[in-house]
């Protein structure tokens, strides 16, 4: 924490650049001011940037703590930086205005800066000679990767190839990528930086249909429930709290938290006439379930929505794919089988969850009873990590259903999302499903005795010696994955084998195939530091980010486009990741890739999809300050109901399970382990 | 506890480099705030006396810039201030006082227990301001002594612990909760110093009127 007395006031001549936070999927709009240190605006409103007297009115959103201040170098030239919360913008401007988190009011002190702690940034191009990284020249460098990736499909096809690329590091990224590696390489061999294939987080909710996106912030000021589940709202998702889902509880909503954690958003349900479902750690499944069959119990759910909205004939789910077959429930199905199992009867749940019965059925009342009118409550759903990084599957899928039978979407105050994690910054550049169904190794066995090919698991493929190059981008695997200790010990056996001797093509190319037919691998870090990965690395490629050089594009968690402007150079010689796998593409032979700069890439991707289903993304204007609809499209999309049977394992109630559970916990226990 | 006298004799370390930066940069040695002599007199803080006319592209890299239109009123340096009796504050009392400018609100407060930069004769008192660092609101009517506590913030809840320095020990603050430098002297209770930026002042002794010469002895 600074003790420092001051900050300089930007004057009216300052640079002023529009952009979003770098951080949370909330997506907040910041400003950023940036003029060369020596020259200072004056404390009246004509004489600075802001166009304010000083001091800044509380709540105005124009203070500048010394956290938003930090000074910069470029081309020996010092520059002050103030990046602060916009005062001007829908996302943090509702009930106070630039309002920020702990995390947002501090982003300049993470600015690169020879000077501070962010020094340590990688500057340099480095392979690994002899041993130890040496600094090479970019040219080298990308031979080397080219070379790598080469001599891994010699030996094992597109499949010796992996890539390990972060979901949220802007679209025009994770497209170019992609495009890498489902295109020009074609291997199957890709996973996010937080599970090990390209599968979805929430596979319950999309394979029922629901967009995980679907909801305006705005809609929870409008609900009458705001139902949180396994997440920190306060903490980790401040301002749709501060800004949003408060306003609605002063309006009357109703705040549920479900979280085994007693946390400031379960004191906050409690003491604003809500409820906080202090669950067993591990059974939202039999709760969320229980809370279903209350509802067809009492005949509240929402028929028009499901007789409208969910596909009703087996032959229709059997035909949406191998999984909807597998998972996938007409109404009646889903009833059946939520009425017939006897763990969601309200006080066998109980049993299991540790949810008295009563707050069972007075839950399910408050999200499913029609008033005398017939009216239905209007509920949001949001949740997190806490729901989906467990049962994923089964999780996910039992809040699906839920929304479904409440007919929770699609009206104002109400509507799903999530509640947490980074902004969507993913698009896909390459023919990921093609790569897949053409050189996976990895199937699933269905009900029927189907083998289905499914999105390999690229940890595993480091594990067993598959994967000959791993190219890992913005993630830091060997720290955390799942079964972290045993990934690190295969990565460090697997690279220490023979080493280049010296910078040469021909000795690097020597000592790597030697390497590889000995079982081991080659590993590239992309990163913007120094982490536990790149200790392993034979080729470490210098990365900028947030605010260095490019403008970028990513959405927040209610679809709403957010621009980030580059308003200062990157340390060294590193380079915008895009343009990294844009050199790396050429020099095998790519001749698509030669953008002159990620706008390139965004007109590229934007303009193939926009003729297409947009999933109800939607874009601000150009200065990026004011929301618009303009680009709204609807996807043709229809629901259905899964089975989202809870896994026994974690559950103390020891009633008779219905076979059915049993088949289904212990298969999808091997398509979501990556989840 | 070990650790607290290393985070404590860190920060007296930081405290004294600080005060004597002010200093020097004021050039105005007879209100060193670490000076055994009781000054007999405050600085008349007239406008005449505290400003100078610069326009701020002109004014050197390490002085806050002024307003060209003299509107403006500020301080050179930190006053030293008296602002209670050591007798007259109980454990628990909580008193307002502006300093060193008028509308920047402090909270005097005896907390019970050892705070970091506490003065008196257990080192339990402590003086804070009251702007919450996160965007402003008032945190003084939410000071509880006994939790050695500032807060929750009425607007986004960040809470301050005051026994550590004004640390922020949950909320969206990022900037501890300025501390009041205190000294005791003949049973008297002097503000000397604001350790950390008030929120929305660009620098604490700048843009307001400072206090009134006959409140402060
Ligand atoms: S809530 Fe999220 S987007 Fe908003 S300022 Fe905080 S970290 Fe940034
Ligand atoms: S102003 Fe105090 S928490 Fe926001």
């Amino acid at each position: 924490m600074s003790h420092d007395n001051d900050v300089p006031i930007p004057p009216t001549s300052a640079e002023r650049h529009s952009t979003a936070c770098r951080y949370c999927i909330v997506g907040c709009g910041y400003e950023v001011f940036k003029w060369p240190v020596g020259e200072e605006g004056g404390p009246s409103a004509d004489e600075n940037a802001f166009g304010i007297d000083f001091p800044a009115q509380a709540l105005g959103g124009n203070g500048i703590t010394t956290e938003m201040h930090t000074v910069i170098e470029e081309n020996g030239e010092e520059y002050n930086v103030i990046v602060k919360p916009d005062d001007d913008n829908p996302v943090n401007n509702q009930w106070s205005s630039g309002d920020h988190s702990v995390r947002g009011g501090s982003i300049a002190q993470t600015l690169y800066s020879p000077e501070n702690d962010t020094d340590d940034r990688l500057k340099y191009p480095q392979i690994r000679i002899g041993g130890t990284l040496q600094p090479v020249d970019w040219e080298t460098a990308i031979e080397a990767v080219a070379k790598a990736n080469e001599l891994a499909m010699d030996r094992n096809g597109p499949n010796g190839v992996g890539q390990k690329l972060y979901f949220y590091q802007f679209v025009e990224n994770t497209y170019a990528g992609t495009k890498l590696h489902f295109d020009v390489i074609g291997s199957p061999n890709w996973g996010g930086h937080n599970r090990p294939a390209l599968t979805p987080e929430n596979p319950g909710m999309r394979n029922a249909g629901l967009w995980q996106f679907a909801y305006d912030y705005e809609d929870t000021q409008k609900a009458d429930n705001v139902v949180m589940v396994g997440a920190e709202f306060y903490e980790n998702k401040s301002i749709i709290f501060q800004e949003h889902i408060q306003l609605g509880v002063q309006d009357g909503a109703t705040p549920v938290h479900i979280d085994p954690r007693q946390t400031f958003t379960s004191n906050y349900s409690q003491n604003n006439d809500g409820m906080h479902l202090q669950l067993e750690v591990g059974t939202d499944a039999v709760l969320l379930s229980s809370v279903a069959r209350h509802i067809l119990e009492q005949g509240w759910e929402n028929t028009e929505f499901i007789e409208q909205w969910t596909m009703r004939e087996r032959s229709t789910i059997d035909d949406e794919g191998w999984y909807q077959k597998e998972f996938g429930q007409t109404f009646e199905e889903y009833q059946e089988a939520i009425l017939d199992e006897p763990r969601y009867k309200p006080e066998n749940a109980a049993e299991i969850t540790g949810i008295p019965a009563e707050d069972i059925r007075s839950f399910a009342e408050l999200i499913g009873k029609p008033d005398e009118n017939g009216e239905r409550p209007n509920t949001v759903f949001l949740w997190e990590k806490g729901l989906i990084w467990g049962f994923s599957h089964e999780n996910s899928a039992a809040l699906g259903n839920l929304v479904l039978l409440t007919g929770s979407v699609g009206r104002p105050g109400a509507g799903l999302s999530r509640g947490g994690g980074h902004q969507e910054g993913f698009w896909m550049g390459g023919p990921a499903g093609e790569a897949i169904g053409e050189h996976s190794t990895q199937t699933f066995t269905t009900s029927d005795g189907e083998e289905v090919t499914i999105a390999p698991d690229t940890d595993e493929r480091v594990r067993n010696g598959e994967i000959l190059h791993w190219h890992v981008i913005g993630c830091d695997p060997v720290r955390g994955s799942y079964n972290t200790q045993q990934l690190r010990n295969a990565v460090r056996e697997r690279t220490s084998g023979p080493q280049p001797q010296s910078a040469d093509a021909e000795e690097i190319a020597r000592a790597w195939a030697e390497r590889m037919d000995q079982g081991g691998m080659v590993l590239t870090n992309q990163e913007i530091y120094p982490r536990t990965t790149t200790e392993f690395a034979d080729i470490v490629l210098p990365a900028t980010t947030w605010g260095e050089e490019s403008d970028y594009h990513r959405w927040n968690g209610e679809r709403r486009l957010r621009q980030y402007s580059g308003f200062m150079e990157g340390p060294g010689e590193a380079k915008p990741d895009w343009e990294i796998f844009s050199m790396i593409g050429q020099e095998m032979g790519a001749t698509d890739m030669n953008w002159g700069s990620a706008d390139e890439i965004f007109e590229e991707r934007w303009t193939r999809r926009a003729s297409s289903c947009l999933h109800g993304w939607r874009t601000a204007n150009s200065s990026g300050r004011t929301a618009s609809t303009s680009l709204r499209r609807r996807c043709p999309a229809a629901a259905a109901f899964l089975q989202a049977l809870a896994t026994p394992s974690s559950c103390r109630w020891t009633g008779t399970e219905s076979k059915l559970s049993t088949r289904s916990s212990n298969r999808t226990h091997r398509t979501t382990r990556s989840g | 506890m070990p650790d607290d006298d290393i985070d404590r004799a860190r920060r007296r370390f930081l405290q004294t480099t600080g005060a004597g930066a002010t200093l020097v940069l004021a050039g105005c040695s007879a209100f060193d705030s670490d000076s055994e002599e009781t000054p007999t007199e405050t600085p008349d803080p007239t406008p005449t006396d505290t400003q100078e006319e610069t326009n701020p592209s002109e004014s050197e890299t390490d002085d806050p810039p002024e307003s060209p239109s003299g509107q403006v009123e500020q301080l050179d340096a930190y006053p030293r201030v008296k602002i209670a009796s050591v007798s007259e504050l109980s454990t628990g009392d909580v008193i307002e006082f502006e300093y060193p400018l008028q509308e920047q609100s402090n909270f005097l407060t005896r907390l019970g227990e050892q705070a970091w930069d506490g003065v008196g004769p257990d080192g339990d008192i402590v003086a804070f301001n009251a702007m919450c660092t996160h965007a402003g609101c008032s945190v003084s009517g939410s000071v509880e002594p006994e939790d050695s506590r500032a807060g929750p913030c009425p607007c986004h809840y960040t809470s301050f612990d005051l026994s550590k320095g004004g640390l922020v020990n949950m909320g969206q603050a990022t900037s501890d909760l300025p501390q009041i430098d205190l000294e005791v002297d003949g049973g008297d209770i002097y503000a000397t110093y604001v350790e950390g930026l008030v929120w929305g002042y660009h620098n604490n002794l700048r843009t307001g009127t400072p206090i009134e010469a006959a409140q402060s002895n």
